[in-house]
């Protein structure tokens, strides 16, 4: 039997007999089918009493938006140490094996699926957001499988770009540059559709008919296939579904030809993601964030006394980590893209949409602040002082970040759409309330869980702890902004949502005000 | 100085700890043996004030989750976790800021000086070795100038030059009147300088003595008459 089939088949096998004794990821996986269950109901009853607030091609701008993170993410990995589909394991006991290296690429792609598989996975649980543009189940399915293919996709690419520019500094600048230029034709021909028409629909159509959209590889690809399909334009969409997957097998087959021992090529890789879980299994949460690229250190020292330097400390961590401080690459990204869809479709949608789209992604973002992951290193349990005072201070760059994506991503896109100011004043207000929400019910989870649980559950009662106090306030603020209608409806609905999550923040800090002292320091559980 | 009664901790039906006490006079090095799995870091970690437990742990007679108890103790984990966009300095300067500590530069120059780190002061926690992180790990804990410290598995990493200074700075903080615990496999790095010793098996103390107890006083001998024979002594 083939060592990687048999590879294959006993970790599937073995993953199923740990459900027997690890009751509480079966459980994990139940609720899983039964919210994708749920997400079908919800579609298809949706599909059937809905045709969508905006049209689907707006989903364009947006997916393509959405896919450019993880672009840039790759594009960035792949000038570093190259992404990784292989384990430490593989590289120990196959790489060393008389086996064939192109069978072994093969496993590693097939793994890498799965993992695709699962990184796509929320995704089946956007059918309520996505049928404000008329898309059903079926078209859920198609989002689903794009981002597979497109994650696939981008780490193969990733694994070329380091193959072809490792250790060459020229080539490296040349990546940079490509990866930014090649989306400068597809921009600069809607640019010019819209002035020509004034009408930010008429130039999307026209650009997905356009064959300029070739130049966008794979996320260009993979939103204007995905949208194809979703319209029902078998032809379209399979032409541009059709060029990713041969660009994938053009890209592994120029890495096999030109180097056909590659394994060196994803070595680094592999070990780099080794050493982060493993950093992360002995909760070295900092560590396993940290990056490889060079941080050049100029200025030194820290202000604040007692538990007062935790936000001191961040800030000098955040400005070092990034020289534009809270302008990370996922703050520009996120702002450039709310800016294009808020200038091209002005007219046609307003900044309460922004605000929806901003407050799902920050449910997944809130986890990444330093305050939180403060929690996982000994200091701060360690050090003298109230556990309470500890949970503000080490939580105040998180609000001041937040505070300033408000004006980013709603202040000024709110001018540009031209919506009325106190709109834009309470969606901020929404927004940063809401993530102050969020951060409290992180703490409330891990107070009542006392961390003694798997992360995947974790972050299951976080989703759904959300949800359940996020209710009230957002039923309050639809059936009472939507009875008094207009503007005044939308002021009154921001205002209810607004104040709810604030009571709710205060509530949630107050019940965990003592989890520092109250519950095991948390260790990432699988 | 470090009380320990009556510490119980379970993870679910699990039973890390059970029924552990022990006191650590000052001036007293107690080290924690035992094999891997036998609940030393958990011990450890618990009266750090990182994990829940039943029982009572004090410090000086303070709760050790208590302000006054964090004050005195010291930690030094066996993962040295450092924050990667903080250099050496900046991390000692956070631990005074933090503990509000007065004058505490020339002990920190000190500290760095003896642990080689001085040329090292502006280098990124990320840009260090698992040694070096280590060594910065021990200088951050003993800055705070605590009246118990707690040491696991302390020499991991470290290089020789590191070893002779830690266990000389350990005798200089025995000398001025620190209560220890160290937790280590390697136990001719303790023969000098421990007074009690407890040796844990499956949660448990199987056996704790005093140096002047133990006839000969061969600790490695005592650790595996104990462990090797499944338990049995006395406790």
């Amino acid at each position: 039997m083939s060592s990687h089939f048999y590879l294959i088949r006993t970790s599937i096998k073995n993953r199923f007999k740990e459900l027997r004794r690890k009751p509480g990821k079966l459980i994990l996986y139940l609720l899983v089918i039964v919210a994708i269950v749920a997400s079908l109901i919800i579609s298809m009853i949706g599909a059937n009493h809905s045709t969508g607030s905006y049209p689907v091609i707006y989903l364009l701008p947006i997916l393509f938006g959405f896919l450019l993170i993880f672009y840039a993410v790759s594009i960035q990995k792949g000038l570093a140490s190259g992404d990784s589909i292989f384990e430490m394991s593989d590289v120990n006991l196959l790489f060393v094996s008389p086996v064939n290296p192109r069978a072994t690429l093969l496993y590693g792609l097939i793994r890498l699926l799965g993992t695709s598989f699962w990184a796509g996975f929320f995704l089946l649980f956007q059918s309520s957001s996505l049928a404000n543009f008329g898309v059903g189940f079926g078209g859920v399915l198609i989002l689903f499988g794009a981002f597979i293919l497109n994650m696939a996709a981008l780490t193969i690419l990733s694994l070329l770009i380091y193959s072809t520019t490792n250790g060459r500094p020229a080539r490296k600048r040349l990546v940079r540059i490509l990866a930014v230029a090649v989306f400068i034709p597809m921009l600069s021909y809607f640019a010019v559709r819209f002035l020509s028409y004034g009408n930010a629909l008429s130039a999307l159509n026209d650009l997905m008919e356009s064959p300029v959209l070739v130049t966008a590889p794979i996320i260009g690809w993979t939103s204007a296939g995905a949208i194809s399909l979703i319209e029902g334009d078998l032809l379209s969409g399979l032409r541009w579904i059709g060029l990713l997957v041969l660009s994938c097998l053009g890209m592994l087959y120029y890495i096999i030809q030109s180097r056909s021992d590659y394994y060196e090529d994803v070595l680094v890789a592999t070990e780099t993601v080794f050493e982060k879980k493993r950093a992360v299994a002995e909760g070295n949460l900092q560590a396993a964030g940290a990056t490889n690229a060079k941080v050049r250190v100029n200025k030194t020292g820290l202000s604040g006394t007692g538990v007062r330097v935790f936000v001191y400390k961040h800030l000098r961590e955040t400005f070092r980590q990034n020289r534009f401080g809270f302008f990370s690459m996922y703050m520009t990204i996120v702002a450039v893209c709310i800016f294009f869809f808020s200038f091209f479709l002005r007219n046609k949608v307003d900044v309460v949409l922004v605000l929806q789209i901003l407050m799902w992604i920050q449910v997944f973002m809130i986890g990444t602040g330093r305050g939180l992951m403060e929690t996982y290193s000994h200091h701060i349990y360690m050090i003298p002082g109230s556990p309470f005072r500890k949970l503000i201070w080490s939580n105040m760059e998180l609000m001041l970040r937040t505070a300033m994506e408000s004006v980013l991503f709603l202040g000024i896109p709110g001018i540009i759409m031209k919506s009325n100011l106190v709109v834009v004043l309470s969606s901020m207000v929404v927004y940063v309330f809401f993530s102050l929400m969020l951060l409290s019910i992180n703490y409330l989870s891990m107070r009542y869980t006392e961390a003694n649980i798997s992360q995947g559950i974790l972050l299951v009662i976080y989703l759904i702890a959300v949800l359940l106090f996020l209710a009230p306030g957002l039923v309050a603020a639809l059936i009472i902004g939507f009875s008094a209608g207009g503007l005044k409806g939308t002021l009154i609905g921001l205002f209810i949502l607004s104040a709810w999550e604030l009571a709710v923040s205060v509530s949630c800090f107050a019940l965990s005000r003592n989890v520092l002292h109250n519950c095991d320091m948390p260790t990432i559980k699988r | 100085m470090i009380q320990v009664t009556n510490l119980t901790k379970r993870y679910g039906k699990l039973i890390a700890n059970q029924d552990i006490s022990l006191t650590v006079n000052p001036g007293e090095l107690t080290v924690l043996l035992g094999p891997n799995g036998a609940g030393k870091s958990t011990l450890i970690k618990c009266i750090c004030g990182l994990l829940r437990f039943d029982g009572e742990i004090t410090i000086a007679g303070y709760d050790n989750r208590s302000s006054e108890a964090k004050r005195l103790l010291g930690y030094v984990p066996e993962m040295p976790a450092l924050y990667p966009m903080l250099t050496v300095r900046e991390h000692m300067e956070f631990i005074a800021r933090a503990y509000e500590l007065a004058e505490w530069e020339p002990l920190a120059d000190e500290l760095l000086q003896r642990f080689e780190l001085h040329d090292k002061q502006n280098k990124l926690g990320k840009e260090l070795s698992k040694g070096m992180q280590q060594k910065v790990s021990i200088c951050c804990a003993v800055l705070t100038k605590p009246r118990a410290v707690i040491f696991d598995e302390p020499l991991v990493g470290l290089d020789p030059h590191a070893i002779r200074e830690l266990k000389s700075l350990i005798a200089e903080m025995k000398q001025n009147g620190c209560a220890m615990i160290v937790s280590t496999h390697m136990i001719d790095s303790v023969e000098e300088n421990w007074d009690t010793t407890c040796i844990m098996t499956a949660g448990q103390i199987a056996r704790a003595c005093r140096r002047d107890e133990l006839e000969g006083g061969d600790l490695e001998k005592l650790y595996f008459s104990i462990t090797e024979k499944g338990g049995g002594g006395e406790v």
